[in-house]
Protein backbone atom coordinates (compact mmCIF):
# COMPACT_ATOMS: atom_id res chain seq x y z
CA UNK A 1 0.00 0.00 0.00
CA UNK A 2 1.44 3.46 -0.50
CA UNK A 3 2.43 5.20 2.30
CA UNK A 4 2.46 9.14 3.89
CA UNK A 5 4.15 10.74 6.32
CA UNK A 6 1.87 13.64 7.33
CA UNK A 7 3.64 16.95 8.36
CA UNK A 8 2.23 19.19 11.16
CA UNK A 9 -0.06 22.01 9.70
CA UNK A 10 -0.89 19.91 6.20
CA UNK A 11 -3.36 17.63 5.12
CA UNK A 12 -3.71 14.33 3.16
CA UNK A 13 -7.28 13.29 1.37
CA UNK A 14 -6.47 10.75 -1.67
CA UNK A 15 -8.93 8.28 -3.76
CA UNK A 16 -5.89 5.60 -3.79
CA UNK A 17 -5.39 3.44 -0.73
CA UNK A 18 -3.09 5.16 1.29
CA UNK A 19 -1.19 4.29 4.88
CA UNK A 20 -1.00 7.58 6.44
CA UNK A 21 0.71 7.85 9.45
CA UNK A 22 1.20 10.98 12.21
CA UNK A 23 2.42 11.81 15.66
CA UNK A 24 0.51 13.96 17.45
CA UNK A 25 1.21 16.40 20.95
CA UNK A 26 -0.94 18.21 22.18
CA UNK A 27 -2.07 18.34 18.00
CA UNK A 28 -5.03 16.82 16.76
CA UNK A 29 -5.52 15.06 13.84
CA UNK A 30 -9.33 14.86 12.13
CA UNK A 31 -9.70 11.87 10.08
CA UNK A 32 -13.05 11.73 7.50
CA UNK A 33 -14.08 8.23 6.57
CA UNK A 34 -16.82 7.68 3.74
CA UNK A 35 -17.78 4.32 3.91
CA UNK A 36 -18.92 3.26 0.86
CA UNK A 37 -16.38 4.82 -1.48
CA UNK A 38 -13.85 3.46 0.70
CA UNK A 39 -12.29 6.80 0.89
CA UNK A 40 -10.43 8.66 3.89
CA UNK A 41 -8.75 12.06 4.97
CA UNK A 42 -6.82 13.12 7.73
CA UNK A 43 -5.23 16.90 8.88
CA UNK A 44 -3.18 17.80 11.43
CA UNK A 45 -3.47 21.26 13.16
CA UNK A 46 -1.95 22.73 16.02
CA UNK A 47 -3.32 25.34 16.90
CA UNK A 48 -7.16 25.95 17.26
CA UNK A 49 -8.29 29.21 15.38
CA UNK A 50 -6.47 31.29 12.86
CA UNK A 51 -6.43 35.12 14.40
CA UNK A 52 -5.46 36.78 10.84
CA UNK A 53 -1.53 36.54 11.36
CA UNK A 54 0.08 35.15 8.49
CA UNK A 55 -1.06 32.09 6.27
CA UNK A 56 -4.57 31.18 6.62
CA UNK A 57 -2.78 27.67 6.31
CA UNK A 58 -4.38 24.02 7.82
CA UNK A 59 -1.72 25.04 11.00
CA UNK A 60 -5.36 26.29 12.44
CA UNK A 61 -8.14 23.80 12.96
CA UNK A 62 -11.06 25.82 12.11
CA UNK A 63 -9.14 26.01 8.62
CA UNK A 64 -7.75 22.54 8.18
CA UNK A 65 -11.71 21.11 9.65
CA UNK A 66 -13.13 23.12 6.65
CA UNK A 67 -10.16 22.45 4.00
CA UNK A 68 -10.38 18.43 4.71
CA UNK A 69 -14.18 18.31 4.71
CA UNK A 70 -14.25 20.43 1.17
CA UNK A 71 -11.41 18.32 -0.01
CA UNK A 72 -13.41 14.94 0.52
CA UNK A 73 -16.64 16.12 -0.98
CA UNK A 74 -14.08 17.25 -4.11
CA UNK A 75 -12.55 13.88 -4.90
CA UNK A 76 -16.69 12.34 -4.61
CA UNK A 77 -17.42 11.26 -0.84
CA UNK A 78 -20.82 12.15 0.40
CA UNK A 79 -21.45 14.56 3.30
CA UNK A 80 -24.28 11.89 4.81
CA UNK A 81 -21.68 9.10 4.54
CA UNK A 82 -19.11 10.88 6.23
CA UNK A 83 -17.79 9.76 9.83
CA UNK A 84 -15.17 10.90 12.05
CA UNK A 85 -12.63 9.74 14.12
CA UNK A 86 -10.55 12.07 15.64
CA UNK A 87 -7.10 11.79 18.01
CA UNK A 88 -4.28 14.04 19.73
CA UNK A 89 -4.40 16.45 21.97
CA UNK A 90 -2.64 15.64 24.62
CA UNK A 91 -1.11 18.11 27.23
CA UNK A 92 2.25 16.88 27.07
CA UNK A 93 3.91 20.09 28.74
CA UNK A 94 1.70 19.69 32.11
CA UNK A 95 -0.08 21.85 33.20
CA UNK A 96 0.63 25.52 32.27
CA UNK A 97 -0.23 28.38 34.32
CA UNK A 98 -2.52 29.72 31.37
CA UNK A 99 -5.27 27.60 33.04
CA UNK A 100 -6.84 26.42 29.59
CA UNK A 101 -4.52 24.19 27.71
CA UNK A 102 -3.68 24.19 23.80
CA UNK A 103 -4.33 19.95 23.64
CA UNK A 104 -7.96 21.00 25.50
CA UNK A 105 -8.93 23.78 22.96
CA UNK A 106 -7.97 21.37 19.99
CA UNK A 107 -10.01 18.87 20.85
CA UNK A 108 -13.04 21.11 21.91
CA UNK A 109 -12.58 23.01 18.40
CA UNK A 110 -12.57 19.27 16.58
CA UNK A 111 -16.06 18.25 18.48
CA UNK A 112 -17.60 21.11 17.91
CA UNK A 113 -16.89 21.99 14.10
CA UNK A 114 -17.87 18.31 13.52
CA UNK A 115 -20.98 18.79 15.45
CA UNK A 116 -22.10 21.89 13.13
CA UNK A 117 -20.63 19.92 9.88
CA UNK A 118 -23.24 17.21 11.52
CA UNK A 119 -20.65 14.67 11.13
CA UNK A 120 -20.42 11.65 13.88
CA UNK A 121 -17.63 10.74 15.79
CA UNK A 122 -17.27 7.21 15.59
CA UNK A 123 -14.21 6.80 17.62
CA UNK A 124 -11.83 9.30 19.39
CA UNK A 125 -8.49 9.07 21.52
CA UNK A 126 -8.16 12.36 22.80
CA UNK A 127 -6.05 14.20 25.77
CA UNK A 128 -4.15 12.63 28.53
CA UNK A 129 -0.38 13.89 28.99
CA UNK A 130 1.39 11.56 26.54
CA UNK A 131 1.58 11.73 22.46
CA UNK A 132 0.32 9.45 19.66
CA UNK A 133 1.58 7.94 17.04
CA UNK A 134 -1.32 6.91 14.70
CA UNK A 135 -1.84 5.06 11.10
CA UNK A 136 -4.90 5.82 9.33
CA UNK A 137 -5.56 2.80 6.42
CA UNK A 138 -7.41 5.57 4.04
CA UNK A 139 -10.00 2.34 2.30
CA UNK A 140 -11.22 0.82 5.31
CA UNK A 141 -11.03 3.62 7.75
CA UNK A 142 -8.99 1.66 10.63
CA UNK A 143 -6.87 4.06 12.83
CA UNK A 144 -3.81 2.01 14.75
CA UNK A 145 -2.84 4.36 17.67
CA UNK A 146 -0.06 4.09 20.03
CA UNK A 147 0.41 6.16 23.26
CA UNK A 148 3.13 7.62 23.99
CA UNK A 149 5.35 6.32 27.50
CA UNK A 150 7.02 9.44 28.38
CA UNK A 151 10.68 9.83 29.09
CA UNK A 152 12.09 13.05 29.93
CA UNK A 153 15.12 13.42 28.24
CA UNK A 154 18.07 12.76 30.47
CA UNK A 155 16.25 10.55 32.80
CA UNK B 1 -16.69 30.91 60.96
CA UNK B 2 -15.69 34.92 63.16
CA UNK B 3 -17.51 37.59 61.31
CA UNK B 4 -13.58 38.54 60.61
CA UNK B 5 -13.14 35.54 58.87
CA UNK B 6 -16.97 35.71 56.79
CA UNK B 7 -15.35 39.47 56.00
CA UNK B 8 -12.22 38.34 54.61
CA UNK B 9 -13.55 35.47 52.69
CA UNK B 10 -16.34 37.94 50.92
CA UNK B 11 -13.08 40.14 50.73
CA UNK B 12 -11.66 37.49 48.69
CA UNK B 13 -14.39 35.98 46.95
CA UNK B 14 -15.45 39.87 45.77
CA UNK B 15 -11.81 40.38 44.29
CA UNK B 16 -12.34 37.01 42.36
CA UNK B 17 -15.36 38.00 40.75
CA UNK B 18 -13.58 41.31 39.81
CA UNK B 19 -10.99 40.02 38.60
CA UNK B 20 -12.98 37.33 35.92
CA UNK B 21 -15.26 40.60 34.88
CA UNK B 22 -11.83 42.16 34.43
CA UNK B 23 -10.57 38.92 32.70
CA UNK B 24 -13.56 38.74 30.11
CA UNK B 25 -13.26 42.70 29.50
CA UNK B 26 -9.91 41.80 28.01
CA UNK B 27 -11.03 38.81 26.20
CA UNK B 28 -13.71 40.52 24.08
CA UNK B 29 -11.65 43.49 23.61
CA UNK B 30 -9.21 40.62 21.87
CA UNK B 31 -12.18 38.87 20.15
CA UNK B 32 -13.36 42.52 18.84
CA UNK B 33 -9.17 43.45 17.47
CA UNK B 34 -9.03 39.94 15.79
CA UNK B 35 -12.53 40.20 14.33
CA UNK B 36 -11.40 43.15 12.98
CA UNK B 37 -8.05 41.94 11.29
CA UNK B 38 -10.34 39.07 9.83
CA UNK B 39 -11.82 41.21 8.41
CA UNK B 40 -9.26 43.19 7.16
CA UNK B 41 -7.45 40.06 5.59
CA UNK B 42 -10.69 39.25 3.58
CA UNK B 43 -10.81 42.78 2.39
CA UNK B 44 -7.07 42.19 1.46
CA UNK B 45 -7.85 39.39 -0.55
CA UNK B 46 -10.93 40.41 -2.45
CA UNK B 47 -9.08 42.94 -3.65
CA UNK B 48 -5.34 40.63 -4.30
CA UNK B 49 -5.49 40.21 -7.75
CA UNK B 50 -5.95 44.01 -8.40
CA UNK B 51 -2.80 44.27 -6.28
CA UNK B 52 -0.75 41.40 -8.22
CA UNK B 53 -1.90 42.36 -11.85
CA UNK B 54 0.70 45.01 -12.46
CA UNK B 55 3.44 42.70 -11.16
CA UNK B 56 2.32 39.79 -13.41
CA UNK B 57 1.56 41.96 -16.38
CA UNK B 58 4.46 44.25 -16.26
CA UNK B 59 7.20 41.81 -17.05
CA UNK B 60 4.91 39.78 -19.31
CA UNK B 61 4.78 42.98 -21.56
CA UNK B 62 8.43 43.88 -21.22
CA UNK B 63 9.34 40.28 -22.40
CA UNK B 64 6.86 40.20 -25.56
CA UNK B 65 8.13 43.41 -26.29
CA UNK B 66 12.19 42.60 -26.16
CA UNK B 67 11.11 39.62 -27.72
CA UNK B 68 9.68 41.49 -30.42
CA UNK B 69 12.95 43.72 -31.08
CA UNK B 70 15.06 40.90 -31.49
CA UNK B 71 13.62 40.32 -34.50
CA UNK B 72 14.28 43.66 -36.58
CA UNK B 73 18.34 43.05 -35.01
CA UNK B 74 21.26 42.08 -36.59
CA UNK B 75 24.10 43.16 -34.62
CA UNK B 76 24.95 40.48 -32.24
CA UNK B 77 25.84 43.03 -29.23
CA UNK B 78 22.70 44.64 -29.38
CA UNK B 79 20.86 40.42 -29.15
CA UNK B 80 22.67 39.46 -26.41
CA UNK B 81 22.23 42.67 -24.27
CA UNK B 82 18.06 42.75 -24.54
CA UNK B 83 18.43 38.46 -23.87
CA UNK B 84 19.85 39.54 -20.65
CA UNK B 85 17.21 41.69 -20.33
CA UNK B 86 14.50 39.60 -21.29
CA UNK B 87 16.31 36.56 -19.09
CA UNK B 88 15.78 39.55 -16.04
CA UNK B 89 12.48 40.05 -16.89
CA UNK B 90 11.36 36.28 -16.99
CA UNK B 91 13.57 35.38 -13.92
CA UNK B 92 11.30 38.50 -12.17
CA UNK B 93 8.04 37.06 -13.81
CA UNK B 94 8.82 33.35 -12.25
CA UNK B 95 9.67 34.58 -8.57
CA UNK B 96 6.07 36.02 -8.56
CA UNK B 97 4.69 33.22 -9.66
CA UNK B 98 6.14 30.77 -7.82
CA UNK B 99 5.29 33.19 -4.56
CA UNK B 100 1.63 32.86 -5.21
CA UNK B 101 1.28 29.58 -6.20
CA UNK B 102 3.33 28.28 -2.71
CA UNK B 103 1.15 30.59 -1.13
CA UNK B 104 -1.95 28.84 -2.09
CA UNK B 105 -0.62 25.47 -1.79
CA UNK B 106 0.90 26.43 1.59
CA UNK B 107 -3.14 27.68 2.42
CA UNK B 108 -4.48 24.65 0.84
CA UNK B 109 -1.65 22.13 3.07
CA UNK B 110 -0.55 20.99 0.54
CA UNK B 111 3.23 21.77 1.15
CA UNK B 112 5.39 19.10 2.54
CA UNK B 113 9.23 19.03 2.92
CA UNK B 114 11.80 17.39 0.42
CA UNK B 115 14.66 16.77 2.56
CA UNK B 116 17.79 16.42 0.85
CA UNK B 117 21.45 17.44 1.71
CA UNK B 118 21.54 20.94 0.12
CA UNK B 119 24.56 23.04 -1.04
CA UNK B 120 23.37 26.07 0.49
CA UNK B 121 26.31 28.24 -0.83
CA UNK B 122 25.08 26.88 -4.49
CA UNK B 123 21.41 28.11 -3.74
CA UNK B 124 22.35 31.51 -2.74
CA UNK B 125 24.43 32.06 -5.78
CA UNK B 126 21.97 31.24 -7.75
CA UNK B 127 19.48 33.44 -6.35
CA UNK B 128 21.71 36.46 -6.27
CA UNK B 129 22.31 35.18 -9.99
CA UNK B 130 19.14 35.61 -10.77
CA UNK B 131 18.20 39.02 -9.53
CA UNK B 132 21.51 40.34 -10.66
CA UNK B 133 19.41 42.37 -13.11
CA UNK B 134 17.14 43.73 -10.52
CA UNK B 135 19.71 44.48 -8.70
CA UNK B 136 21.66 46.35 -11.70
CA UNK B 137 19.12 48.60 -12.82
CA UNK B 138 18.83 49.81 -9.45
CA UNK B 139 22.16 50.31 -9.01
CA UNK B 140 22.45 48.40 -5.79
CA UNK B 141 25.42 46.00 -5.30
CA UNK B 142 25.04 42.61 -3.34
CA UNK B 143 28.06 40.89 -1.22
CA UNK B 144 28.24 37.81 -0.10
CA UNK B 145 29.83 36.97 3.30
CA UNK B 146 30.94 33.50 3.50
CA UNK B 147 32.91 31.77 5.94
CA UNK B 148 35.33 29.97 3.46
CA UNK B 149 34.63 29.95 -0.35
CA UNK B 150 36.23 26.38 -0.97
CA UNK B 151 33.91 24.44 1.48
CA UNK B 152 30.42 24.92 0.75
CA UNK B 153 27.93 24.72 3.83
CA UNK B 154 25.97 21.39 3.39
CA UNK B 155 22.46 21.01 5.05
CA UNK B 156 19.51 18.56 5.39
CA UNK B 157 16.82 20.51 4.19
CA UNK B 158 14.16 21.34 1.39
CA UNK B 159 16.31 23.41 -1.51
CA UNK B 160 12.98 24.93 -3.33
CA UNK B 161 11.76 25.98 -0.04
CA UNK B 162 15.28 28.04 1.02
CA UNK B 163 15.56 29.26 -2.99
CA UNK B 164 11.77 30.62 -2.36
CA UNK B 165 12.61 32.09 1.40
CA UNK B 166 15.93 33.63 0.42
CA UNK B 167 14.60 34.75 -3.29
CA UNK B 168 11.62 36.96 -0.83
CA UNK B 169 14.49 38.00 1.82
CA UNK B 170 16.68 39.60 -1.16
CA UNK B 171 14.35 40.79 -3.98
CA UNK B 172 12.49 42.85 -0.27
CA UNK B 173 16.45 43.97 -0.18
CA UNK B 174 16.81 45.15 -3.25
CA UNK B 175 13.05 46.67 -3.63
CA UNK B 176 13.72 48.85 -0.61
CA UNK B 177 17.27 49.91 -0.92
CA UNK B 178 18.09 53.33 -2.13
CA UNK B 179 19.70 53.87 -5.46
CA UNK B 180 23.52 52.88 -5.50
CA UNK B 181 22.76 51.06 -2.41
CA UNK B 182 24.77 47.69 -1.02
CA UNK B 183 22.57 44.84 0.18
CA UNK B 184 24.38 42.05 2.55
CA UNK B 185 23.82 38.51 2.31
CA UNK B 186 26.15 36.61 5.32
CA UNK B 187 25.72 32.91 5.27
CA UNK B 188 27.45 30.67 8.42
CA UNK B 189 26.91 27.52 10.79
CA UNK B 190 26.28 28.47 14.08
CA UNK B 191 27.96 26.38 16.98
CA UNK B 192 24.80 23.86 17.04
CA UNK B 193 24.93 23.03 13.11
CA UNK B 194 22.13 25.49 12.20
CA UNK B 195 22.21 27.63 9.57
CA UNK B 196 21.93 31.27 9.79
CA UNK B 197 21.43 33.92 6.80
CA UNK B 198 20.77 37.23 7.11
CA UNK B 199 20.04 40.02 4.62
CA UNK B 200 20.79 43.43 5.33
CA UNK B 201 20.01 46.47 3.38
CA UNK B 202 20.52 50.24 4.20
CA UNK B 203 17.11 51.30 3.11
CA UNK B 204 14.57 53.52 5.23
CA UNK B 205 14.19 51.01 7.71
CA UNK B 206 11.03 49.51 9.47
CA UNK B 207 9.35 50.82 12.70
CA UNK B 208 8.86 48.56 15.98
CA UNK B 209 5.48 48.58 16.31
CA UNK B 210 5.05 47.63 12.23
CA UNK B 211 7.69 44.87 13.06
CA UNK B 212 5.26 42.13 13.51
CA UNK B 213 2.72 43.30 10.76
CA UNK B 214 4.28 42.84 8.28
CA UNK B 215 4.70 39.10 8.51
CA UNK B 216 0.71 39.06 7.73
CA UNK B 217 -0.76 38.35 4.30
CA UNK B 218 -0.90 40.77 1.41
CA UNK B 219 0.23 43.32 4.19
CA UNK B 220 2.33 46.13 2.97
CA UNK B 221 3.71 48.99 5.20
CA UNK B 222 2.85 51.43 2.41
CA UNK B 223 -0.88 51.11 1.02
CA UNK B 224 -2.95 52.96 -1.14
CA UNK B 225 -2.87 53.78 -4.87
CA UNK B 226 0.50 56.65 -3.82
CA UNK B 227 2.49 53.47 -3.00
CA UNK B 228 6.40 53.62 -3.64
CA UNK B 229 6.88 49.87 -3.76
CA UNK B 230 5.59 46.75 -5.74
CA UNK B 231 4.75 43.50 -4.48
CA UNK B 232 2.23 41.51 -3.34
CA UNK B 233 2.77 41.71 0.10
CA UNK B 234 2.83 37.58 0.51
CA UNK B 235 6.72 37.60 0.86
CA UNK B 236 7.27 37.61 3.99
CA UNK B 237 4.41 35.71 5.20
CA UNK B 238 5.14 33.15 2.79
CA UNK B 239 8.81 33.35 4.22
CA UNK B 240 7.91 32.32 8.20
CA UNK B 241 5.18 29.74 7.30
CA UNK B 242 7.82 27.86 4.82
CA UNK B 243 9.84 28.35 7.30
CA UNK B 244 7.84 27.12 10.15
CA UNK B 245 7.46 23.92 7.90
CA UNK B 246 11.33 23.24 8.10
CA UNK B 247 11.77 24.08 11.91
CA UNK B 248 13.32 27.93 11.48
CA UNK B 249 12.54 30.71 12.22
CA UNK B 250 13.55 34.32 11.19
CA UNK B 251 14.06 37.37 13.17
CA UNK B 252 14.02 41.10 11.85
CA UNK B 253 16.48 43.91 13.51
CA UNK B 254 15.61 47.72 12.41
CA UNK B 255 16.53 51.35 13.08
CA UNK B 256 14.31 53.65 11.48
CA UNK B 257 16.40 55.48 8.41
CA UNK B 258 19.49 53.00 8.89
CA UNK B 259 18.06 49.70 7.38
CA UNK B 260 16.82 46.39 8.10
CA UNK B 261 18.39 43.47 8.83
CA UNK B 262 16.26 39.91 8.39
CA UNK B 263 18.08 36.57 9.87
CA UNK B 264 16.85 33.14 9.27
CA UNK B 265 17.67 30.49 11.49
CA UNK B 266 17.66 27.46 9.85
CA UNK B 267 18.29 23.72 11.49
CA UNK B 268 18.90 20.91 9.77
CA UNK B 269 16.00 18.79 9.64
CA UNK B 270 15.01 15.95 11.79
CA UNK B 271 12.94 13.31 9.20
CA UNK B 272 10.84 11.35 11.39
CA UNK B 273 12.22 8.27 10.28
CA UNK B 274 9.18 6.02 11.11
CA UNK B 275 10.80 4.57 14.18
CA UNK B 276 8.89 4.49 17.48
CA UNK B 277 9.93 7.04 18.89
CA UNK B 278 9.45 10.71 18.83
CA UNK B 279 10.58 13.76 20.59
CA UNK B 280 8.87 17.17 21.16
CA UNK B 281 9.62 19.98 23.78
CA UNK B 282 12.54 17.93 24.83
CA UNK B 283 10.46 14.54 26.19
CA UNK B 284 10.99 11.30 24.32
CA UNK B 285 8.27 9.24 23.70
CA UNK B 286 8.31 5.33 22.90
CA UNK B 287 5.06 3.91 21.02
CA UNK B 288 4.83 0.21 21.59
CA UNK B 289 1.44 -0.83 21.64
CA UNK B 290 -0.87 -0.02 18.78
CA UNK B 291 -4.29 -0.46 19.50
CA UNK B 292 -6.98 -0.48 17.00
CA UNK B 293 -9.80 2.25 16.30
Amino acid sequence: MLKHFLFPGTLFADPKPHQVSTVLGSCVAVCLWDSKLGISGINHYMLPLWNGEGLATPKYGNIAIEKLFDRMQVIGCKHDRLVAKIFGGANVTGAGNSGYLIGDRNITLAKQILSELGIPIVACDVGGRVGRKIILNTDSGVVFVGKGRVNALGE
Amino acid sequence: MTDDELLTELAKRFSQSEKAFSDLGVLSLKLLEMNQRLEASEALKTNFLSNIRNEIVNPLNSIIGLAGQILHLKDEKDISQIVSMICSEANNLDFQLRNIFIAAALEAGDVDPKIVRVNVNAIIRNVIDSFFGAAVSKSVVITLDVPDNDIPILLATDSEKLEIIFANLLSNAIEFSPPGGVVTVALKLNLEGWLVLTVSDCGAGIAAEDQKRMFDRFTQLDTGTTRSHHGHGLGLCITSSLLELLGGSVMVQSTPGEGAAFSVTLPPFNVFDGEDTFSENDNLFFFDDMSEK
